[in-house]
């Protein structure tokens, strides 16, 4: 244990890890209760095309896709706010639309040898530096935004007509949402790779769903959750030379079967059925 | 404010009023008053516009022609009186299995009124507290919303209403999939709540609310069909306004008795009023 500790790859990656595990999980709440999976997929895929356009600009990739994953996000919130398309299928054109574009791109910039597939797939040996730095700050970023609007952010996503009829401005805190998932695909990107990003969003969440009535409780559990499966799912792709991505996300599925299995809820109506 | 100041100026004024969602129009030339300090019972059949009706007084929605005023001012220009309305969506706008619990969804009843970024305070818990013993729930307070039962789960949306301390409740539909009972109780409590002051808007289907509660009936089917005291206006008028004039009715005995055409069942009620 201590032994892979020593590798300055390998402390960064599990810093990254543990700090991705928590604004995954965060965010995930939201997007969990709010019924917004498919646009968290959206989103990540989106960065796809930012990475390879910052690649071809000679950008850095993660700004690149921060911007690019931005517009994507809120032109979707705009489009379906005038009610001309509707989300999922906006969605449904820019994911593929997106991904499209990144490989186009790709095929542009041939001679440059730049390892695309760790965005895609994530990699433990990718995190540079100035990567945990990127994580770090769009992490501080992602929480302090939470906590500022925490209690805006529960009311619109429990009850969006009513938080508008009181006066808060739902709109654009719909629109506050749709960044915070932007910057939680971007700074998750290099470790779990831009495929299994909105995986590591959705199931800690679901899991801690199946766990607790209680919001608060709800964001507690789902950090736990998601902190495990980072930090547990590096350490095991590094023992079995596995994909650090396709790890973190089948052991984050493991805990969420392993909740639904004891679900409080579940376990009631099972005993109630009896 | 004497009974003649509040005859003299209705806290509700709809002159005119057209909705037109794109191309259907949903309201035509309503025209409404409804003085401070009244129970006004909305009646029309499904998709006849009481919705609407009720989010043009709100101001989430305007009229494509005509004036609204709350409060002698345009609902969405109410400011800071815009807490003076309180509001009871349809049910099922909420997702019932949502991890919160009935208290801190009384307490959104505030959130409006705190702001975004602030924290409730001590005056808003009190208030909610307040509220929640109001329509008597506060044993409640922990329960999660999935486990509360349909009348239950009303009076915490009536509180959270409540806890704003509002001079007029809109309410659309609030009783229904609740037992008679359960809706009877219900309405008692509406009731008190206008004794102490409360104008109340209700949307309903119920004859029942229409004879014993309410002080003035306004049936609507885009134009407004019918708007009066209860007692004068004619009994066949509005139920041929709530379920279509196709209806038959045999006025025999103390309950009047309805013949429905097709395989429509609807539940006959007790009209105390004779
Ligand atoms: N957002 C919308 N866009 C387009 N049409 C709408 C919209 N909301 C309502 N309508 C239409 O306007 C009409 C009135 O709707 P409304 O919801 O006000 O009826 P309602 O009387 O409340 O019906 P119910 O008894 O079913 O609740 C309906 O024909 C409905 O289809
Ligand atoms: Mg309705």
């Amino acid at each position: 244990m201590s032994d892979i500790l020593q590798y300055g790859f390998m402390q960064r990656a599990l810093i990254a890890g543990a700090v991705i595990g928590v604004i995954c999980a965060v965010v995930g709440v939201y997007v969990v209760l709010r019924g917004m999976a498919f646009i968290g997929a959206g989103i990540a895929h989106a960065s796809f095309g930012g990475v390879a356009l910052g690649v071809l600009l000679g950008i850095n990739p993660v700004v690149a896709a921060l911007v690019f994953c931005l517009i994507i996000a809120w032109g979707i919130g705009i489009l379906a706010r005038k009610g001309e398309v509707r989300e999922d299928i906006s969605i449904g054109v820019f994911f593929a639309a997106t991904m499209a574009l990144g490989i186009l791109v790709i095929g542009l910039t041939k001679g440059y040898q730049v390892d695309l597939f760790g965005y895609l797939f994530g990699s433990i040996l990718a995190v540079t530096p100035q990567d945990l730095w990127i994580s770090l700050i769009l992490g501080a970023v992602v929480l302090s935004v939470v906590g500022l609007f925490f209690k805006d952010l529960l009311f619109i996503t429990f009850d969006s007509e009513m938080a508008e009829v009181a006066g808060l401005p739902a709109e654009r805190l719909h629109f506050v949402l749709l960044g915070l998932i932007s910057l939680t695909v971007v700074l998750s990107m290099k470790v779990v790779g831009i495929i299994l990003v909105s995986a590591l969003i959705i199931t800690p969440a679901a899991a801690a769903y199946q766990l607790t009535e209680d919001f608060r409780k709800m964001m507690a559990l789902a950090v736990l959750i998601g902190v495990l499966a980072a930090t547990l799912g590096l350490l095991l792709s590094y023992w079995l030379n596995t994909a650090s991505g396709a790890t973190i996300v089948l052991l984050a599925t493991f805990f969420f079967l392993a909740s639904v299995a004891l679900s409080p809820r579940r376990l009631r109506w099972f005993f109630k059925a009896r | 404010m004497s009974e003649t100041m509040a005859e003299a100026k209705p806290i509700i004024e709809l002159e005119d009023i057209s909705v037109t969602y794109q191309s259907h129009v949903a309201l035509n030339n309503i025209n409404l008053g409804v003085p401070a300090g009244s129970f006004l019972a909305v009646v029309g059949p499904n998709g006849s516009g009481k919705t609407t009706l009720l989010k043009t007084i709100l101001g989430t929605i305007r009229p494509s022609r005509g004036t609204v005023r709350v409060f002698g001012r345009p609902p969405w220009d109410l400011g800071e009186e815009r807490r003076r309305i309180g509001y009871v969506p349809q049910a099922m706008s909420v997702d019932l299995r949502f991890p919160i619990r009935a208290g801190e969804v009384v307490l959104m009843g505030r959130y409006g009124r705190i702001g975004l970024m602030r924290r409730p305070s001590s005056t808003d818990r009190e208030a909610a507290l307040q509220a929640m013993q109001r329509v008597g729930i506060t044993d409640l307070a922990n329960e999660p919303i999935g486990r509360l039962s349909g009348g239950q789960r009303q009076r915490v949306f009536v509180a959270r209403a409540l806890a704003n301390d509002p001079d007029l409740l809109l309410l659309d539909e609030p009783t229904t999939g609740v037992d008679i009972a359960t809706s009877g109780s219900f309405y008692d409590l509406l009731y008190k709540l206008h004794k102490e002051g409360l104008t109340v808007v209700v949307v309903s289907h119920d004859m029942g609310v229409v004879a014993n509660y309410a002080d003035t009936v306004a049936c609507i089917n885009q134009c407004m069909v019918v708007h009066g005291r209860p007692g004068e206006v004619a009994t066949g008028e509005v139920l041929a306004c709530m379920y279509g004039p196709r209806a038959a009715f045999l006025d025999h005995g103390p309950i009047p008795h309805m013949v429905v055409p097709e395989h429509e069942t609807l539940d006959t009620e007790k009209d105390k009023n004779e």
